[in-house]
């Protein structure tokens, strides 16, 4: 039976991924980083969090975390989701903090929002543009929940979707088995929840 | 774009969702679980919750209760209620708390905001106060008085500083009347912040919010309003998408081609007229 590995890595609402979860049926196991060796393999990876880019890299490298993720995903192609933050980590550096380097798994780094026109951070519902046809969703134009102020800058090969504030920025990006939503599908209501179940479903699980 | 946020002020008094009037008068509305189950069907756009007793009690908000309610609600959800310490926010967040509001806890602030943000980010942290017109300037209040008012736009500063991801103002002078937002108080939050603002107190009717979405950038936190009545959410929806409001509509109960009398309500005839068109 196909099964989800969440990552803890102690930082943000892990109960709202796993809430989706359990919705669905979807079975999965929590990585805490607080456990001792990652030796398991599972279908497919959540990476949610949310806070400072900083800390969550200190705290993936730290633990052993970072080198388990980027073998599964990199050695065994295992596909990986990543969520807001986590979607932030899978790429090379951030500005945040003075700069940090992240995952690494596709090209590009993370920049902040910085207006003076626009209220920051960039919280409540807004809609992504479609730019190509993929797994997660193919609803166009679909209200989802963002809380966040910084965003992604990458080759737009590996941009799915893109959503406006004070420019467009990537929303959901993808490459190969990896992908990326800024938003919060688990705090997206109906539409937001079915990504999480088509990601299970790209996994092999998930529900019909 | 953008959408401006209609979101749920869901009182508590311990265990109990209660409607409040003037910040001393409460009326029970019943269990928190099946308050936010019917809010997500009408497709509110986020959820505040908090405990009103548990600073006084030395307590804070039951994370349990929070726990069981939060299982089917995939919308955003503030928890507030005598968090005071990064261990309080660690607990809301394992608990199903999506964002923490911190009141009294700023109050008496001794740096855990900045240790706080630092660990979570900004935007887990909305900073709340309630706020009271006195001599013609607004003081923020907190805890029963017992600490001594401050100014709101001294208290804005520090927020800011601090790292607040959103600010919370709820106005006191307006809570329970009915007769809508405080305009001026929102206007200098408005105008002394770039962090993204939630305003409560005084929604009366949908036009409130309406007048609210008009003149401020602001999200509406409205709660009194919510209760008693089926579809509220979705009628409140209805009726700002028919005034060309930037919300996000109600998708499973749409009420958007409807005719609202001034104050953005639905006559019981046209009430009964959907009916039968259905």
């Amino acid at each position: 039976m196909t099964k989800l590995g969440v990552v803890n890595f102690g930082m943000g609402n892990i109960s709202s991924i796993t809430n989706v979860l359990h919705y669905y049926k979807i079975p999965y196991d929590l990585i805490n980083y607080t456990e001792k060796n990652f030796d398991k393999h599972y279908d497919g990876y959540i990476l949610p969090g949310v806070g400072s880019f900083k800390n969550a890299m200190d705290t993936i490298n730290s633990s052993g975390l970072g080198k388990y993720i980027i073998q599964e995903v990199k050695e065994k192609h295992a596909p990986i989701l990543g969520v807001c933050l986590g979607m932030q980590l899978l790429f090379d550096s951030s500005t945040e903090g003075g700069g940090a380097r992240g995952l690494g798994l596709i090209e590009g780094d993370v920049q902040s929002f910085e207006s003076s026109i626009l209220r920051v951070p960039h919280v409540g519902w807004n809609q992504i543009s479609i730019l190509k046809k993929n797994l997660l969703t193919d609803l166009d134009n679909n209200d989802y929940y963002f809380d966040h102020s910084f965003y992604v800058s990458t080759h737009e090969d590996n941009i799915i979707s893109t959503t406006d504030y004070l420019h467009n920025f990537p929303s959901i990006v993808n490459k190969g088995r990896i992908y990326g939503v800024q938003f919060h599908p688990e705090k997206s209501q109906l539409y937001g929840t079915k990504i999480i179940n088509n990601f299970a479903k790209l996994c092999g699980g998930g529900n019909a | 774009m953008l959408r401006q946020r209609v979101i749920a002020l869901i009182l508590l008094k311990g265990d109990l969702v209660v409607q409040s009037f003037g910040f001393n008068l409460h009326l029970p509305i019943g269990k928190l679980d099946i308050v936010l189950e019917y809010l997500e069907l009408w497709d509110v756009d986020e959820v505040i919750v908090l405990d009103i007793d548990a600073t006084k009690k030395n307590n804070t908000v039951n994370f349990d209760m929070i726990k069981a309610a939060s299982k089917k609600i995939f919308v955003p959800l503030t928890i507030g209620g005598g968090i005071s310490s990064v261990k309080d926010i660690e607990l809301a967040l394992h608990n199903g708390a999506d964002k923490v509001a911190i009141n009294a806890g700023f109050f008496n602030n001794d740096g855990f905001i900045e240790e706080a943000v630092q660990r979570f980010g900004s935007q887990c942290i909305v900073l709340a106060a309630d706020v009271m017109l006195r001599g013609g300037s607004y003081f923020v209040w907190s805890n029963n008085h017992q600490y001594k008012p401050v100014s709101v736009t001294e208290w804005l500063r520090d927020a800011i500083r601090v790292g607040a991801g959103e600010i919370f103002i709820n106005s006191i002078d307006n809570d329970g009347k009915k007769t809508g937002f405080d305009m001026d108080l929102m206007e200098i939050i408005e105008k002394n912040s770039s962090v993204p603002l939630i305003a409560a107190g005084g929604a009366g009717c949908p036009f409130h919010i309406k007048q609210l979405f008009d003149r401020i950038d602001s999200a509406a936190a409205i709660g009194n309003i919510l209760h008693h009545k089926e579809h509220s959410v979705s009628l409140i929806k209805g009726y700002l998408v028919a005034k060309n409001k930037n919300v996000r509509g109600s998708h499973f109960l749409n009420y958007n081609d409807c005719i609202f009398n001034p104050n953005g309500e639905l006559s019981p005839t046209e009430h009964l007229s959907i009916f039968f068109k259905r």
